[in-house]
């Protein structure tokens, strides 16, 4: 380690008055490590700020020395000093690692649920508190009472420092939780006309048992029931009818219409992000008349830390309304995958038992007629009116 | 009784030949004023009123600058020899 700080150079002498020139390094009190004489040749290691004095002595004494410098790093920093390029890159390295140090490079808050970071960032910006300012000019204790002050949700609000980003902790206020109107008096009907699978009821009386077949509307959990003596009570009438029905759908498409489609040219879109700083790395505006966008974020990170520096690109897609003719393969293609959306979306809640397609062309459209055999609740809550 | 006097004068402020062995590894001379041989088998050393034969194999000498010596390398035989006073 020493050398590498210090540098060392190999040097080999060689000549009539060697044990002179050694001692004359051991009395100038040089230091040199290594040493011995082999052949006549003395060969010894020397820290390079040594080398002119060696060099002075052997050359008074009549040595022949022949020098070596190892690859040390002072060797190579010296090899470098007119590299101005690496020195000024070295400074603003130092330099930037100061500022980052000293400024908010991110701001993280924690503990928010039904405030949003937005509004808990421009209550600070308010305050003067954002990516870029400097840590000495933070009044913690103020600015986490303006904080609470500002924002009426927020209870308690706490800042500290970790590292070059503020961690901002906030406690929001428990609201009190609304009564719930959920046991108004109310029937249950079939919603659907089905058999009935199986019953569970929770509340309300049964009307109609397993095997039977009821029509939409069909009282299905009575929620009014009369004891012995004639005394009527109102129940929320509430209990999960499982009936198996049939539902059909509709699905057509046309043959020629006006779709949009992508013409391939795309167009790229920069722009630098400095903290909350923007800089548009591009000219003009977007020419495209009708155009997808697709929005990506390249930040730039240093030792796995996420800096506020990043390219943020916008790549543009033209697309053009063009009229397209579909082959039936292909629009059968299409109306399937709508199918395919509609259960997912509307049949999620129930059991497909089995579907039944049929296809009916015309020369300009086709329709797909879904039969669905399903099994599922078939229960719907209607009130009861009540002077 | 001037000898005795230097001898005294000598010791008083350590200007004796010092010598620190560890194992056969290394060996540390103090007050070492000429080096005579400095070869890999043998170095012959002027220290005070002594000359001090070292004979080894691989033997290194380093010189950090403090009036001593330290020979490094696989030391076998040490001889101290007693030599006039220049």
């Amino acid at each position: 380690m020493k050398n590498q700080i210090r540098g060392c150079v190999k040097i080999n002498g060689t000549g009539k008055n060697l044990y002179s020139f050694i001692n004359a390094l051991h009395q100038r009190k040089i230091a040199i490590f290594r040493q011995y004489v082999k052949g006549g040749t003395l060969s010894a290691e020397i820290y390079h700020s040594s080398l002119a004095d060696v060099q002075e002595i052997a050359e008074d004494m009549g040595i022949s020395l022949t020098c070596y410098e190892y690859g040390t790093l002072s060797e190579q920093i010296r090899r470098r000093k007119g590299r101005f390029g690496l020195i000024l890159g070295l400074i603003l390295i130092l330099g930037a690692s100061l500022y980052f140090s000293s400024i908010i490079v991110a701001i993280e808050i924690e503990g928010n649920e039904t405030v949003s970071d937005g509004v808990i960032l421009s209550a600070l910006s308010e305050l003067g508190i954002e990516e870029g300012t400097n840590f000495g000019q933070i009044n913690y204790v103020w600015s986490e009472n303006q904080l609470r002050l500002m924002i009426d949700k927020i209870a308690w609000a706490g800042m500290h420092r970790t590292g070059n980003r503020l961690v901002v902790e906030v406690t929001e206020i428990v609201k009190k939780p609304d009564m719930l109107v959920e046991r108004i008096p109310c029937n249950v009907v079939a919603a659907h006309e089905a058999e009935i699978i199986s019953v569970l009821v929770r509340d309300g009386q049964l009307m109609h048992i397993v095997g039977d077949y009821v029509f939409p509307g069909d009282m299905l959990i009575n929620g009014m029931t009369t004891d012995h003596n004639g005394n009527i009570t109102l129940h929320h009438a509430m209990g999960e009818i499982i009936g198996r029905y049939s539902d059909t759908v509709e699905f057509s498409g046309a043959f020629t219409k006006e779709r949009m489609i992508s013409t391939g040219k795309t167009d790229k879109r920069r722009r630098l992000k400095l903290f909350s700083l923007e800089i548009p790395l591009y000219f003009g505006k977007n020419r495209y008349e009708y155009s997808d966008s697709k929005e990506y974020d390249n930040p730039l990170y240093l030792f796995s830390k996420k800096l506020p520096i990043s390219i943020e690109t916008t790549e543009y897609t033209e697309l053009s309304r063009t009229e397209s003719t579909l082959s039936a393969e292909e629009l059968k293609a299409e109306l399937i995958e709508k199918i395919y959306l509609y259960e997912k979306n509307f049949l999620s809640d129930c059991e497909i038992i089995s579907r039944d397609i049929k296809e009916t062309a015309t020369d300009e459209e086709l329709t797909l007629t879904v039969t669905y055999k399903l099994q599922g609740d078939i229960c719907e809550q209607r009130e009861i009116a009540i002077k | 009784m001037f000898d005795k006097l230097t001898d005294k004068i000598n010791a008083a402020f350590f200007e004796e030949a010092g010598i620190h062995i560890a194992g056969n590894r290394e060996l540390i001379l103090e007050n070492c004023r000429r080096i005579e041989e400095c070869s890999d088998v043998l170095m012959s050393l002027a220290c005070g009123k002594l000359l001090i034969h070292i004979w080894g194999n691989d033997l290194r000498a380093f010189d950090y600058k403090t009036g001593g010596l330290v020979i490094r390398g696989k030391i076998s035989q040490i001889e101290l020899e007693e030599r006039s006073p220049r």
